[in-house]
Parts: structure tokens; sequence; C-alpha cells
């Protein structure tokens, strides 16, 4: 590793050579004695030179040394500057970074390596910050839900009309905490950012259809499932997963007994899902997408933080949430990353 | 059927115990890892209900150990985490299934019984699902107490389906364990296969417990809960 410039040397250094050279350079112009030139231009092989027109040659000599001082002492200056201007950039372009930043600490000047340590200690701590919220926050799901394990069971051993429908109270309640849970995942991203990984949405969907199928069908619902083409897809699993439950969640919830829940892989890194419910305009699909955002639509009774979850995770993978009313269907528009770019890693098909 | 409940939840644990205990099964319970060691040890038990999070250490990490053993009884893990993660993590480790709290009896029932006709060293001679009995070994199947004749291959399909049944069993996976790697197989046939089937076990009249699930495969459903 190189030293650590400094930009005290630096400019010391430049502005001493630039102040030797115009030294030089002065004393050599009056070294010609320049006063006997005007006066006896013959004597110094400069006859037929007007005394005007001498007098602006010396002057223009002189101009020309001091601007050429001036623009080499602004060059110093700026390349002594230059790292500053570099880690900015650096900063700048980390907001986006997909991975943890850390300022680059070794192409910084002594003056400024104390507060580039400084902000990347701001940054650490910020990341201890943020994972300890996400800690937190998992902490208190899971102590919510055992209270809530428990008041289920007990509705449970009581077992009358009432009760069931408290028991779907309970599970609005447990359903809305895992909403939390993974509104809390969102904000840490944020400033801890989650290592992304490359996915398969066809393999994902699956899954989800897997794990949510049996519960459909004991409340009536179908869920069918279509790939239509499908790409890998680089982004954060648990993050794209939560999206996705959400949006069947919400369709299984609109959809009236006997009705299908369509769920489309593909074309590209698109993941869409039909429900048998009214359909969802444009302008109300925005709207909704703002937390707890209450809309006199089916789908926002009991949606809290879904469309919420969904729209941020769309955002976070560069992508967006749509909705085609006509085919009453939600869309999840993701990224899509070049095959090759990265080995998927191992999943668990639980078939 | 014995069941070892491991939480260290005394009223939940006890909750789950007289929920399931109606339904049939005897439990005992453990309120640490290592109580469940000296249950698994001294009895011989048909399944485990796991919690993760137990005062003397993680629910993954006991399971992993301990599952290579080949008399170890298949668990249904039962958790307050939600995410994919942790789901992939204990299936991993050895688990047969993932519950995620709250959860009611009936539904921790259904998955134990599905756990208990999965085959291997202990398992049932006899599968029911509903009103379906099925010996295996004999390949006879009795629909509410009417034996109804099945050709060899509804009789595989049938085996398999009612060994997942409450999931979703997938086209490929029929395909793999019905057909020689040799044998051509179309997905008419396939869909022929399981349509005379369901003619089968239909009740006159009702609906049949055996659904397609369009695009994945089909699941035969445990409606008896």
């Amino acid at each position: 590793m190189t030293e650590p410039r400094s930009v005290v040397d630096d400019l010391t250094r430049g502005l001493t050579i630039i102040g030797l050279i115009g030294g030089v350079l002065l004393s050599t112009e009056l070294l010609f004695d320049i006063h006997k030139w005007i006066e006896q231009p013959q004597r110094h092989g400069m006859e037929g030179w007007h005394p005007t027109g001498l007098k602006l040659f010396v002057l223009l000599c002189f101009t020309a040394t001091i601007g050429a001082l001036v623009l080499a002492a602004r060059r110093v200056v700026t390349r002594s500057l230059a790292p500053l201007h570099d880690s900015v950039g650096q900063i700048e372009r980390a907001i986006d970074a997909p991975r943890c930043f850390r300022l680059d600490l070794a192409g910084l000047p002594v003056e400024v390596a104390g507060y580039g340590t400084a902000i990347n200690r701001l940054i650490d701590h910020l990341e201890r910050v943020a994972t300890r919220r996400e800690a937190f926050a998992a902490e208190v799901a899971h102590e919510l839900k055992n209270p809530m394990a428990v008041l289920l069971l007990e509705l449970d051993s009581i077992g009358s009309e009432e009760t069931s429908r408290l028991k779907l109270d309970v599970r609005r309640m447990s359903r809305l905490i895992d909403q939390l849970l993974v509104m809390a995942q969102l904000e840490a991203h944020v400033t801890a950012p989650i290592k992304s990984t490359v996915i398969d949405l066809a393999e994902l969907a699956a899954e989800l259809a897997h794990t949510m199928v049996p519960g459909a069908m004991d409340d009536g619902r179908q869920i069918a499932l279509k790939l239509a083409g499908h790409d890998l897809f680089r982004g954060r699993r648990e993050l794209v997963w939560a999206a996705m439950r959400n949006m069947v969640e919400n369709a299984l919830r609109v959809t009236p007994p006997r009705g299908v829940v369509t769920l489309t892989v593909g074309p590209g890194a698109r993941f869409g899902v039909a429900d048998g419910g009214p359909g969802l305009s444009k302008p109300e699909l925005v709207r909704m997408s703002k937390p707890f955002a209450q809309a006199r639509h089916p789908s926002a009774c009991g949606a809290g933080l879904g469309l919420a979850i969904i729209d941020e995770v769309a955002r976070l993978h560069g992508g967006s949430l749509d909705c085609d009313p006509a085919r009453k269907e939600i869309i999840l528009n993701l990224s899509p990353v070049q095959h090759g770019d990265e080995p998927a890693d191992q999943y668990v098909n639980v078939g | 059927m014995r069941v070892l409940i491991v939480d260290d939840n005394q009223r939940l644990a006890k909750l789950v115990e007289k929920g399931i205990g109606a339904r049939g099964f005897r439990c005992d319970m453990a309120g640490n890892l290592a109580d469940a060691d000296l249950a698994l040890a001294s009895l011989h038990y048909d399944a485990v209900i796991l919690d993760l999070a137990l005062p003397d250490g993680d629910g993954i990490a006991w399971l992993r150990s301990r599952r290579p053993r080949p008399d170890f009884p298949p668990v249904l893990i039962v958790t307050g985490r939600p995410s994919l993660e942790d789901r992939v993590a204990g299936l991993d480790a050895g688990a047969d299934d993932y519950l995620v709290k709250p959860v009611d009896t009936a539904e921790i029932a259904a998955r134990l019984r599905a756990l208990l006709r999965r085959p291997g060293p202990r398992s049932h001679p006899v599968l029911v699902v509903g009103g379906l009995v099925y010996d295996v070994a004999a390949r006879s199947l009795h629909h509410d107490a009417v034996e109804v004749p099945l050709t060899q291959k509804e009789a595989e399909l049938l085996e398999l389906l009612m060994r997942r049944a409450g999931t979703v069993v997938r086209k490929s996976v029929i395909t793999d364990a019905l057909y020689r790697l040799d044998e051509e197989v179309t997905p008419n046939a396939i869909e022929a296969l399981v349509s005379r089937l369901r003619q089968k076990i239909g009740s006159p009249g009702g609906s049949s417990p055996l659904n397609t699930v369009r695009g994945m495969g089909y699941i035969l459903r445990d409606s008896a809960t």
C-alpha cells in the first residue's frame, strides 16, 4: 500500500515548484535589462521596433508568465483535492449499491482520512441499529405469536360458531404481524442491505402454491399455476417470497367460494396473480399501495400492509407493481438477470 | 399413536395435547431439548412436534444432529417463525413438515396423520384418508366399508396420493413413481388414470376427495378432521 497523501504537502510542494519556476523566469527577464531595450533597441538587435510595441511585448511576456503560473497553481490545488471529489462520487454511487458500503480510505489524503474513518464508523453504527431493529421486530413477532397460538387453541377447545369468527380474527392479527416483520426487513435493508441471490420465480411460485393449496381448498377456492417462459431473477428471495405470498393471500381473500386464483410466472421476470374478485383499477392500486390505506374496495378490507409490501419489494428490485383490471390481475414486474451471471444457489424442493 | 410435544410454553403444549388427544393421539411433553432426548431414549414415539426456540438450544441444530438415526420418528415443526429461510432450513435439517403458529389442532392432527402415512420403517400397513381405507399389502381399497376393485396402476396411484394426502403431488412425481424409465407416458395417460380413480372413490352425487391443481398436479384431500 502507498503512503497516504497529504493535501498540505502536495500544495506546498506544487506551489514551491511554481514559485521557483516563476522566480527564475522573472529574474531572467529582468537580467535582459528591459529598460535598455526600450531606450536603445538598435544596440540589442531590436532595431525597427516601435517603442510602444516594445513596451507591449514586455507587458505580454510578464502577463504570459504570471498567467502560466496561476494556471499551474490551480492545477496543483485541483490535483491535491481530487481524492475528496472521488470519495463524494463513491458515497453518491453507494446510495443504491446492493452491497454493504464502506468508504475506501486507501486513496484519501491524511487530512481527510479521519473524516473518512468517522463516516465508515457512522455506517457501521447505522447497520448495527438496522440489524438490531430487525432482530427486535423478529423477537416481538415471536413473542406475540405464542400468546396468539395459545388463544387460537383455547378457542379451538371451546369450539362454537362464535369461536370460528374469533379464530379468523386471530389469524388476521397473525398475518399483520408477519407483514410488520417483512416491513421491518424492508426498512433494515435500506441501511444494511440484504445479500441478493439468483432465484427461480417458477420454483418460488410452485413452492408457494404447494403451501397454500390445501388451505385454499378447505375454504373452497382453487389455485392454478401457469408457466409462460420465465427468466432467472436476481433478488432477495425472502422479500420476493413475502411479496408473492401477500399477492396470493390478497387474491384468495377477494375470490368468492368455488373461484380460481391463477398464478402466472413469466414471460421474463414477471409474476401475475389473477383473482375472482371485482378487479382493481390503476388509481386504486396506487392509493392502496400506501401502508394501511383505507379504500372502499373489498381488497382493502384486511389487506393491511400487503400491497405496500409488494410495491416496496418491486421498487427495491428495480421493478414495479402493476395491474390489469380487465384480467383482474395484479402483476409484480422484476428485473431479469443475465444467465450465467452467478450460479443459482441451492434451493430445496419440497415436492 | 404416541406423539412427543417439544415446546417450552407449557400452556401451549397442554392445549395441543388436549386438542390432538381428542383426535386419538397419546401425547408426552418435553419443555427442552434435554428432556426430549431423554423421552426419545426411553420410549417409542410415532412422531415429534417440535418448536424451534427452546431454552437449551435451537431446534433446527438439534434435529440435524438427531435425524440421521434410523429409528428417529418423523418430525413436524410448529413454530412462530414464518420466513421462507426458516422453513427451508427446517426441512433441510430433516423435518417432515413445517407449520407456522398460530395453528389449530385440526391442522396439526391432519399433518400428523399425513406424516404417519409416509413410507418408512414404521410405515402403516393400512392407510386411512376420510372414508377411504387402503390395505397396502393386500392392495385392497374399502370406501365407506364397501370394497372397490382397482387395477394395478390405480392402486399404485391411490397409495401415492394417500401417503401424501393433504399436499399437492406433482404430475412428474406420479409419472416417475408409476412408470418405468423406458415406458412411453403421454400426459393424457395420467389424466385418464386419475379420472378413472376419481370416479371410483367419489361419493355418489357428492364431490370427490381427489382434486386437480391446474399446472401442478393432484391432491387427495383429507377432510376427516
